[in-house]
């Protein structure tokens, strides 16, 4: 006899094991299939590893600045092995609280791989094992994979996706980022701060394409004051391989000879996603699965979540997708009609951005005011010496109704959550100056930044 | 992905109802077809595709009331079709796509979303009182509370009784009639009119009329005497700009005719009423009440009016207060002709009459002033012949 769930999630990341608790919380008899481990990209190849080394990075190259001052005397040398180490401890800890949370919740928990049969089982492949269970609902939260430039494909070795890029065990001595996004800045970023020799090209005239343009060239600023070579505009024309590494030539008719390529410029989806056409699932024109806003797909009872539907592929975007989809299965009115995703970047400095851009927000029609409030004008930023940054507002100009916050400074990825909040609050720039904001922090570049919005702002000379 | 938004329609209209959609989500459309149609205060209209291209989705529903500008759909056009290819070769990063909010921006607290949702109000229609046009959880409560044209949920039908939705053009006039009881203040006054001469004018004119194939009634004859009777009494032929808090007085005669169709009350515009004479506005108003009848006014046929005449006698009604047609600032009602005894001299005689109301707006003008003009008006009526001097 087959067993029977109320929900089958597929995929066991940030989407479907938030989903599959969600489905547990409100009483539904909820079975988990992933393939590999629990947390998905996020925790074992994405989000999670990746900070691990960034934060390291971090610390490493803030003692080197004080050897550097005389304040801190020895030689450093980072060890990427005891990093390692250190990131499969998080990595394992994490994933086990997730297995933690999942059996607390009642989800089952299968490792294995699963098929769709129909709109109500799933066959699910373990150890060679088959085995059919039936659904009333399924949840499919199975991902992206990383896309691939024809000009110059992976080979695991030489020429890596960030997965690799996260497991390396020797400092690379050059390393060329292809792709000027978030993955290949963060990961430029931290390599440079670690010692290695970084270039990063990008096909677009600016980095972090789509991040309000001032922010990006504050990071740009930043990345090339610490040496790390910028090519925009360019992309990779050929290669060859040889004993010591790769020698790329670019279209900008530079040559560099590296041991490392990491190539970031997105992913795509998966050739597991492409089979469900056969079910009647439709997909958009790029391969995503198409899904309303209570994450239903065309298929009766088939649901998806995170980043299986297409950009932006952010973690927090798909837990709040898996919350919606779990409640929806359960019956409730539940829709993800949130206002704005944030985006958090962990580049020297952070940015954190959610809601429009000045450009997108004048592009929609919107009557548009933005103001600005640089560090150099703030007590932390100073003291901080951290003073190579700004918060962006951008607000509807009659209403003072904020559309967008932008923040390149330290600690923006924590910041950017109070700009989440209100904008889900609909809070005017009234409301953020109104609100007293403690000092002395970063955060108060947003309550004057909101001044700003409003000309009035105290520790900004009239203009 | 293009947004389709309602588009101005002119003649100051900020707003429609969708009545009909004439096209599914998925179905492919060719430009300037016909998508959806949307009632506005005055016409209906149906609004064209200004792409070629697939439709995504709809995002106004059947009986949602729109504002110019609002979007109503998603259009997929052919140039993003062809622009989407199919392996993302470009280099996309984790940030190409830029973090949109999901639907059209109302300013309101997940919390007020949610119940909303609960609650089946359609947030987009609603106007929030709270700061900056917030919507607050009281707004959302105070419209699921009323008409069921803002709930999505039905009250339960009992038996006995029928529930028929407030929509369409019936919601229109309620909204039109209310908006008038409320701003205006409206007064009606009464006369009867002895019609003996107007009779036997209109008998002479019918032959002439009937000669060139129109059939005539009284009503040109009223209009007549009316732009004689407003032209000593101009405030009457008027309307009122409550933004501007100004009368707006006009040298021009646009009547309002009342017509009674199968949908509903409609009031198309004769224009120019002084510059022709009884033969061609007795074509004129039997066209627009033909087109009327038959949903065929365009916008300029309803619109510009400076006064409006309902005559309710025509279909055997003896008198009422009229509504002012806001936001004009007088209404003649004409009720039957019929003979009755009347005083002349000392003597009681049988003679036919009509009666008279005209409502007007005494924010506007006075009681005297009116019924001035009414005893003009009784003038011109009783004895035609004055009108030509």
């Amino acid at each position: 006899m087959t067993e029977k769930y109320d929900a089958v999630v597929i995929g066991g990341g940030p989407g479907g094991y938030v989903c599959a608790i969600r489905l547990g919380q409100l009483g539904k008899k909820a079975l988990l299939v992933e393939e590999r481990e629990l947390g998905g990209e996020c925790t074992n190849a994405g989000c999670i590893p990746s900070k691990v080394i960034i934060s390291f990075a971090n610390k490493f190259y803030e003692a080197k600045k004080l050897v550097n001052d005389g304040a801190l005397s020895g030689e450093l040398q980072p060890s990427l092995a005891k990093l390692q180490e250190k990131k499969d401890k998080v990595i394992q800890r994490l994933r086990d609280g997730i297995a933690f949370l999942l059996k607390s919740n009642g989800v089952k928990i299968v490792k294995g791989h699963a098929e769709l049969v129909d709109n109500s089982s799933v066959e699910i492949t373990t150890n060679g094992s088959r085995e059919v269970v039936s659904a009333s609902s399924i949840v499919i939260a199975s991902g992206t994979a990383p896309t691939e430039l024809p000009s110059i494909p992976f080979d695991g070795k030489h020429v890596i996706s960030f997965a690799e890029a996260l497991s390396l065990r020797e400092l690379p001595k050059r390393l060329l980022v292809v792709g000027g996004g978030p993955i290949g800045l963060e990961l430029g970023t931290a390599y440079s701060k670690l010692g290695s020799e970084v270039i990063i090209i990008e096909l677009m005239q600016q980095l972090l394409p789509g991040v309000e343009p001032e922010l990006a060239r504050i990071v740009k600023r930043s990345l090339e004051r610490r040496g790390v070579k910028i090519h925009l505009g360019t992309t990779v024309e050929n290669y060859r391989k040889d004993d010591d590494g790769v020698r790329v030539n670019l279209t900008s008719g530079d040559k560099y000879a590296v041991d490392r390529v990491l190539v970031a410029v997105g992913k795509r989806p998966t050739k597991w996603v492409e089979k469900l056409r056969e079910l009647g699932v439709e997909l958009d024109g790029k391969g995503f699965i198409k899904v309303d806003d209570r994450m239903r797909t065309s298929v009766d009872g088939v649901y998806a979540i995170g980043d299986a539907t297409g950009p932006p592929f952010l973690a927090h975007r798909a837990s709040r997708q898996g919350i919606v989809a779990a409640e929806v299965i359960a019956g409730q009115n539940s829709v993800f009609d949130n206002r704005a995703v944030p985006n958090a970047i962990f580049t020297d400095p952070e940015i954190g951005s959610v809601g429009y851009t000045e450009a997108e927000a004048r592009n929609s029609g919107f009557s548009v005011t933005s103001a600005r409030f640089p560090l150099s004008a703030l007590g932390r930023g100073v003291l901080e010496d951290e003073t190579e940054g700004v918060v962006k507002i951008v607000a509807e100009g009659e209403s003072g109704s904020i559309l967008g916050i932008h923040i390149a400074a330290p600690h923006a990825t924590e910041l950017i959550n109070e700009a989440a909040l209100a904008l889900e609050m609909a809070a005017t720039a009234e409301d953020v100056g109104y609100t007293i904001h403690a000092h002395p922090t970063f955060a108060e570049s947003i309550n004057e930044a909101a001044h700003a919005v409003l000309r009035r702002a105290i520790h900004l000379a009239p203009r | 992905m293009t947004l389709l938004k309602l588009p101005d329609i002119g003649e100051g209209i900020s707003e429609g109802e969708i009545i009909r959609w004439l096209v599914k989500e998925g179905d492919f459309v060719k430009k300037y077809q016909p998508l959806v149609e949307v009632m506005t205060v005055k016409v209906n209209v149906e609004i064209p595709s200004p792409y070629e291209g697939q439709v995504v989705k709809l995002l106004a529903r059947e009986g949602q009331v729109v504002k110019v500008g609002e979007p109503i759909a998603e259009i997929q056009t052919s140039q993003e079709q062809a622009e989407t290819p199919t392996t993302p070769r470009q280099p996309a990063t984790q940030t190409a796509q830029p973090t949109r909010p999901q639907e059209q921006r109302v300013l309101a607290t997940p919390a007020v979303r949610k119940l909303a949702r609960e609650l089946g109000v359609d947030l987009s229609i609603i106007k929030g009182t709270g700061p900056g046009g917030r919507i607050t959880e009281e707004d959302v409560r105070k419209a699921a509370s009323s008409p069921p044209t803002i709930t999505a949920t039905r009250p339960e039908t009992i038996v006995g009784e029928e529930r028929i939705p407030l929509r369409g053009l019936r919601r229109m006039i309620a909204e039109r009639l209310v908006k008038s009881v409320s701003r205006a203040a409206p007064v009606t006054i009464f006369e009867y009119i002895d019609v003996t001469q107007l009779i036997r004018l209109r008998d002479e004119a019918r032959q002439i009329a009937e000669e060139r194939g129109v059939k005539i009634t009284y009503l040109p004859f009223i209009m007549k005497a009316l732009v004689k009777s407003l032209g000593e009494f101009p405030m009457l032929n008027a309307t009122v700009d409550d933004e501007k808090q100004e009368i707006v007085v006009y040298k021009h005669y646009n009547f309002g005719v009342a017509v009674d169709t199968p949908e509903g009350l409609l009031v198309p515009v004769v224009k120019n009423v002084e510059s022709k004479d009884v033969i061609t506005l007795a074509v004129e108003i039997s066209e627009l009440v033909d087109r009327a009848r038959r949903g065929a006014l365009k916008l300029e046929d309803v619109s510009g009016g400076t006064f409006s005449i309902t005559n309710y006698g025509a279909i055997g009604g003896l008198s009422g207060t009229p509504i002012i047609n806001y936001p004009e600032v007088a209404i003649l009602g004409v009720g039957r002709v019929e003979k009755r005894p009347a005083v002349e001299g000392d003597q009681l005689i049988i003679r036919p009459e009509i009666t008279l109301a005209l409502t007007f707006d005494h924010r506007v003008v006075d009681g005297a002033y009116v019924s001035r003009f009414m005893n003009r008006l009784k003038r011109y009526l009783e004895n035609p012949a004055l009108m030509i001097i």
